[in-house]
């Protein structure tokens, strides 16, 4: 019963979001490959930042298989922050397990994330840059990346109920995690000093993955890939904590 | 619940115990943080439920009066499990479906069939249970073709039907009906009043809140009084709204004397709404007078003519027709049903006249209502309030209102 509400509000937020607009679906691709060509212009072509460490010679594959993952998470957190907050009339006016509006959005990136990816892969095979023999390691880092969004979603959701500043917070918080993420870069180019301290961003680990299943690249180290797991699992326990805890008083204090 | 005799209880299907709700004034941002996380409420705020406790059992028609504030819609909201109280639990079983806000949930560039589905998943139904009930709600909403066009391009008013529709087609086992019956034209209304009625007569418990008495008489057993949070009376409807009426009254009243607008009067009045679609009335003469305003002898024959014009034959009408002295006194009530006459159908336009032999008033100026009714009177169709109707005059100086026909009986020695 919850999973048919739930895929009912999936449905709502995709189709909504292109509804009424000629080219649809399109934009939510034309938006990352846009970010994908100005990146790779100022990144790969002016500053020429080198592969040091990577399987492709090509930086806009390198670029793309870090960039679809931050995307959706930073989709789903950014509108999960607010999820409660713009549904106030769903909210205020009805009783249904709320926690299924942020979750919604999160699923609606990770939908973004798949057809981004059916897209890509083949793409890669083309290039002759796709390891398909490691493919399979998608099925770890796609879990990872739900339990990981949807546990900051839920959180950040309740919050804004209290705090309105959150999601304004939030917006300067994403851009430095976005940085802070080898994506742009290798990771072999930080400096060895700091690069220790990765271990604290789950988001490296997580793209990590991505490219050692898309494009073969090395394996996270065992303490990163410790590090994201224990990450995902707290952040969706304590995000679901939080958010039952102050779902009651929801109602009343949007 | 007491059982008696071999009867078993009715199973109660709402039960609220000792409810009160306080709501906390706003603090800074990480303050209400702290409290939502500790679940702490603060020390002061606004009372707005204080020590509520009733008990439903299934199938019973329940009514919340009170004035604007009194804490109507937080009771609603709280047993539609929008919100929870402070302290106090509510019980409810089975499904419970709210009218408190009609297409809440609408995605404006959806369909309406793709929002049905939607507003239903919200209320709780399965796929199936979506199916299934899907017919009866286009049926009910008589949207036609433009079930399919987006909700954005809806009339107010067809989106309120289709949310009506919608909440009432999910077989609900509690509903709860918030001042939500402005819905749509006349003949919407009516139906609308039809199906809450067939609701509460086919086992299902309503929560009906409203300022107009004439619905809360009409669909409710028994009636709660909330005032200012607390509850002021529970029991009978009749007894009840009468005690509520009184109340209004004399709060107008003494609103009148100082001066303010008498808001609440105005609400209890019994048509709370008066469309003007299905039947209108055409015609009300007076027809033993002649003149721009008639004026009576006391004791003299009085006769009105009252015409109206449907456009569906199929109608069936009652006529109510009030008789007030100037100072809104009311004097005289007469309704078609009361008199046990059947229904007038089968024809597109009626005259009806009501006779009095003898006016039995004795002076002053009066004013007319007249209300077309449907046959339940359920449904005001149109009404109409002459104000300076007629006036009356004695022969000679009488003090009082009425002759009442009477004889003196003399002891003869």
């Amino acid at each position: 019963m919850k999973t048919f509400l739930l895929s009912e509000l999936v449905r709502r937020d995709f189709r909504g979001r292109y509804a009424g607009s000629f080219f649809g679906l399109a934009w939510s691709f034309a938006h990352p490959l846009w970010q994908l060509a100005l990146f790779s212009f100022v990144f790969s072509f002016v500053l020429r930042i080198p592969l040091t460490g990577e399987r492709t010679e090509h930086f806009a594959l390198f670029l793309f298989c870090g960039l679809l993952p931050w995307m959706a998470l930073h989709e789903g957190v950014a509108r999960g922050a607010t999820a409660i907050t713009d549904n106030a009339m769903l909210v205020k006016k009805l009783s249904f397990p709320s926690e299924l509006l942020p979750l919604t959005v999160v699923l609606t990136a990770a939908l973004h994330l798949l057809i981004g990816l059916g897209l890509f892969i083949p793409i890669l095979a083309l290039v002759g840059d796709l390891s398909p023999g490691s493919l399979p390691w998608l099925l770890l880092a796609l879990p990872l990346q739900l339990a990981l969004t949807a546990g900051l979603a839920l959180l950040l959701a309740a919050v804004n109920v209290a705090v309105r500043d959150t999601s304004q917070l939030l917006g300067i918080a994403l851009q430095a995690w976005f940085y802070l993420t080898p994506i742009v870069y290798p990771q072999a180019l930080m400096p060895e000093r700091v690069r220790g301290w990765l271990l604290f961003n789950p988001a490296a680990a997580l793209v990590g993955l991505y490219r050692q299943a898309l494009i073969g690249g090395a394996a996270p180290e065992p303490a990163a890939l410790a590090a994201l797991v224990i990450a995902a699992g707290a952040l969706l326990a304590l995000g679901l904590f939080v958010f039952r805890r102050a779902r009651p008083t929801f109602a009343d204090e949007i | 619940m007491r059982s008696e005799g071999a009867s078993p209880p009715a199973p109660l299907v709402v039960e609220v115990d000792r409810v009160t709700k306080i709501y906390r004034r706003p603090g800074s941002g990480w303050q209400r943080l702290g409290r939502l996380l500790a679940h702490r409420p603060a020390p002061e705020g606004f009372v707005a439920l204080s020590d509520v406790s009733f008990a439903l059992p299934r199938g019973e028609g329940f009514g919340v009066v009170g004035e604007n504030g009194a804490g109507k819609s937080t009771l609603l909201k709280i047993l539609a499990g929008v919100t929870s109280p402070t302290s106090g639990r509510t019980a409810v079983r089975g499904r419970l479906t709210s009218l408190l806000e009609l297409g809440a949930g609408f995605h404006p560039d959806f369909s309406g069939r793709q929002n049905i589905q939607l507003t239903a998943a919200l209320l709780g139904l399965s796929a199936a249970e979506v199916r299934d009930c899907t017919p009866q709600v286009l049926d009910f909403a008589e949207l036609g073709a433009d079930i399919d066009r987006p909700v954005r391009t809806y009339s107010s008013g067809m989106a309120m039907r289709l949310g009506f529709a919608i909440a009432t087609s999910v077989a609900p086992d509690v509903l709860i009906v918030d001042e939500a019956l402005s819905v749509g034209d006349g003949y919407f209304q009516k139906k609308c009043m039809d199906r809450l009625l067939a609701f509460v007569e086919g086992g299902g418990t309503l929560l009906f809140c409203s300022h107009a008495m004439y619905y809360i008489s009409a669909f409710c057993r028994r009636v709660l009084w909330l005032h200012e949070g607390r509850m002021r009376a529970l029991g009978e409807t009749a007894e009840v709204v009468r005690e509520y009426e009184r109340y209004l009254l004399a709060r107008s009243a003494a609103a009148a004397a100082a001066g303010e607008t008498p808001a609440a009067a105005g609400q209890s009045a019994a048509g709370a709404a008066v469309p003007r679609a299905g039947a209108r009335l055409t015609a009300v003469r007076q027809t033993r007078v002649t003149g721009e305003w008639p004026s009576y002898r006391s004791g003299e024959p009085f006769e009105l003519e009252i015409s109206w014009e449907t456009d569906d034959p199929a109608l069936a009408f009652h006529l109510g027709v009030g008789i007030n002295r100037s100072d809104e006194l009311e004097v005289f009530t007469f309704s078609t049903a009361w008199s046990g006459l059947e229904p007038f159908t089968g024809r597109r336009s009626h005259t009806v006249r009501l006779r009095l032999d003898e006016l039995p008033l004795v002076k002053g100026d009066f004013i007319l209502y007249i209300f077309l009714m449907d046959e339940r009177l359920l449904h005001v169709f149109d009404r109409r309030i002459v104000r300076s109707a007629f006036s009356v005059t004695a022969e000679r100086y009488e003090a009082g209102l009425f002759h009442a026909p009477h004889r003196w009986l003399v002891e003869e020695e």
